[in-house]
């Protein structure tokens, strides 16, 4: 994921938990850490509320709180293991939905799509508020997108967009846009390592040319091909050694090389064809964020 | 602007922080080390705790610090830390025996060998502390030394080191069989018969691999000189291939021999070092 996605997931989804200071001043001292960008003494302040206040409120807000320290230390690992420390329980609904997607989010930031979704699934019930609803839809089109599950993250998103779209036009036009993206040419086909390393195995380049790198086949090509003859020419010319060694040793050290490459090589191509769409993807769902809607 | 107004705010809110009594911000350290966040109860510690406290407040905040910077494997302010702590504390032998293991690990030997005999120790204790000494001795190859500090805890009964003990006693056996191969023999080895050298420290497979591929480069270069001549092209190149290859492989034998005797010195101490800890850890936790 580039940075700037990743940063602007973090800012996007910034908590309202500055703006309920209900807590008197039990926070004052943490949240004026925090506002001052000293992230970790915030941490250990909220820690020290959280050892003195086992079990109540406090507890909970303040283990909240750590965790967007964390996030601001984009520590999403440690997001997670925060958040996991509260016992849901016993927490109001919103508690409840805040949590657990501030739990989606990291896990999804972390290259964990597949928890991500399993927390995002847990918050169905919150689907009937359009708001949370959303966010909701928002990041698991990308988590699905992330599992390369493209029906799933085609649903999520057209309904993300349906619930985003300031009127039936605007959508109409959204839906277009999705309907193209998700063309099955559009789609990122995942190119097979197997089939790359099959190809080259019987003609080398044939792997290149698979994974489109003409130029780098044709080379690889002409290259084997060039050994082979200086290989058998020598041995033609009874330069036996000469053509067992600088020939075929040269070849057989080329052709081996050449097949673990062509697999380095599609799993270039793979990754690149996936930013490619998760990008445009992400670009067409964020084209639709306002201040309201996230 | 930006660290000023972080100041004020600070300070601001400077009340907030005066309310937890000492013996509650000791628990408080000792509740971050038990969730393992280390760093955050180093850096507690010595932004907190800046100014001069009692001697067992002192010694708690050390003992607290070296553990977590020995969690973290900073072994070197580990025991740093832990040396601090005093013999008043209850601290004290864990903290002593852990910063021994700390330097040991370190390879200051000495300094940990110095820790553990000066300290004044009876029963299981005492045990432990030949037990130490005895890895100690083994690290820096001291038989006499390691059968001297052996023969003290060798009738021990302490559970904590029972399997350790036997695995000290093969590990001196092998030492003492263990013989130091000669760089120069390696060397020589393989300028007689390429690859040999590197047979001699152990590496059959490469020794073999490097004889074929120098044999292999030797015969090219003296296929072209008989068929074509010193001076032509072909044979100039494959003979200054195989001139490489020659001299390389040799060099190559050489570095060999000299990393085999650092594999085994490496893997030993590495093997000696984790049978000293875990008696450590058995008996302090």
């Amino acid at each position: 994921m580039k940075w700037t996605i990743k940063y602007f997931l973090i800012c996007t989804f910034l908590s309202g938990i500055f703006l309920t200071d209900a807590n008197g001043n039990v926070f004052r001292h943490a949240d004026s850490l925090m506002a001052a960008g000293l992230f970790r003494d915030a941490r250990i302040e909220l820690e020290k509320i959280v050892f003195f206040n086992p079990g109540g409120e406090y507890h909970t807000l303040a283990l909240v709180r750590k965790a967007e320290c964390y996030k601001q230390e984009q520590d999403f690992v440690k997001i997670y293991e925060t958040l996991n420390r509260i016992f849901l329980l016993n927490q109001p609904d919103s508690m409840i939905f805040y949590i657990r997607y501030e739990k989606a989010l990291a896990y999804y930031l972390a290259n964990e799509p597949g928890r991500a979704v399993f927390e995002l699934q847990g918050l169905a019930w919150f689907l009937s508020e359009p708001e949370k609803a959303a966010r909701i839809r928002f990041l698991s089109a990308l988590s699905y997108c992330d599992l390369k599950n493209w029906a799933e993250s085609k649903n999520e998103a057209k309904q993300y967009l349906a619930l985003t779209a300031k009127d039936s036009s605007e959508y109409a036009v959204y839906e277009k846009l999705l309907d193209n993206l998700f063309l099955e040419k559009n789609i990122p086909k995942t190119l097979s390592k197997k089939t790359a390393k099959n190809l080259s195995t019987f003609i080398p380049g044939g792997g290149q040319f698979y994974a489109g790198r003409v130029g780098e086949g044709i080379l690889s090509f002409a290259l084997h091909g060039g050994l082979l003859y200086f290989g058998v020419s020598q041995f033609l010319d009874k330069f036996y050694f000469t053509g067992y060694t600088a020939g075929f040793g040269l070849l057989q050290r080329l052709y081996t090389g050449n097949l673990q490459r062509v697999q380095d090589l599609v799993g270039e191509v793979n990754k690149k064809r996936y930013d490619e769409f998760y990008t445009e993807l992400y670009n067409l769902l964020a084209s639709t964020v306002t201040d309201n809607t996230l | 602007m930006k660290e000023f107004i972080a100041i004020l705010l600070v300070l601001f809110s400077y009340p907030a922080m005066a309310q937890y009594t000492l013996s509650q911000e000791l628990k408080f350290v000792r509740h971050l080390v038990g969730q393992e966040e280390y760093s955050d109860a180093v850096y507690y510690i010595d932004s907190k705790f800046n100014r001069d406290f009692s001697l067992p407040v002192r010694d708690s905040l050390n003992y607290f610090k070296g553990w977590s910077h020995y969690a973290m494997k900073e072994l070197n302010q580990s025991a740093s830390s832990l040396m601090q702590v005093s013999s008043d504390s209850p601290f004290f032998y864990e903290s002593r025996f852990f910063a021994a293991y700390n330097y040991a690990h370190l390879g200051i030997v000495p300094l940990s060998g110095h820790i553990l005999k000066t300290l004044d120790v009876e029963g299981f204790l005492d045990e432990l502390r030949h037990f130490e000494l005895a890895g100690n001795a083994l690290l820096e190859r001291d038989l006499p030394a390691f059968e001297a500090n052996f023969s003290e805890m060798e009738s021990s009964q302490l559970f904590s080191f029972g399997k350790e003990k036997e695995n000290f006693k093969k590990y001196y056996a092998e030492i003492r069989a263990h013989k130091k191969k000669s760089v120069w023999a390696g060397g020589v080895l393989s300028a007689a018969l390429p690859g040999a050298g590197k047979v001699y420290a152990g590496k059959t497979g490469e020794g073999i691999a490097s004889f074929l591929i120098v044999a292999a480069s030797g015969a090219t270069a003296y296929e072209n000189y008989k068929k074509s001549g010193f001076k032509n092209a072909k044979t100039i190149l494959f003979g200054s291939l195989f001139a490489v290859l020659y001299i390389g492989n040799i060099y190559g034998s050489v570095f060999t021999v000299k990393l085999a005797n650092e594999e085994f010195n490496h893997e030993m101490d590495h093997k000696i070092l984790f049978n000293m800890h875990i008696p450590l850890r058995n008996f302090f936790n």
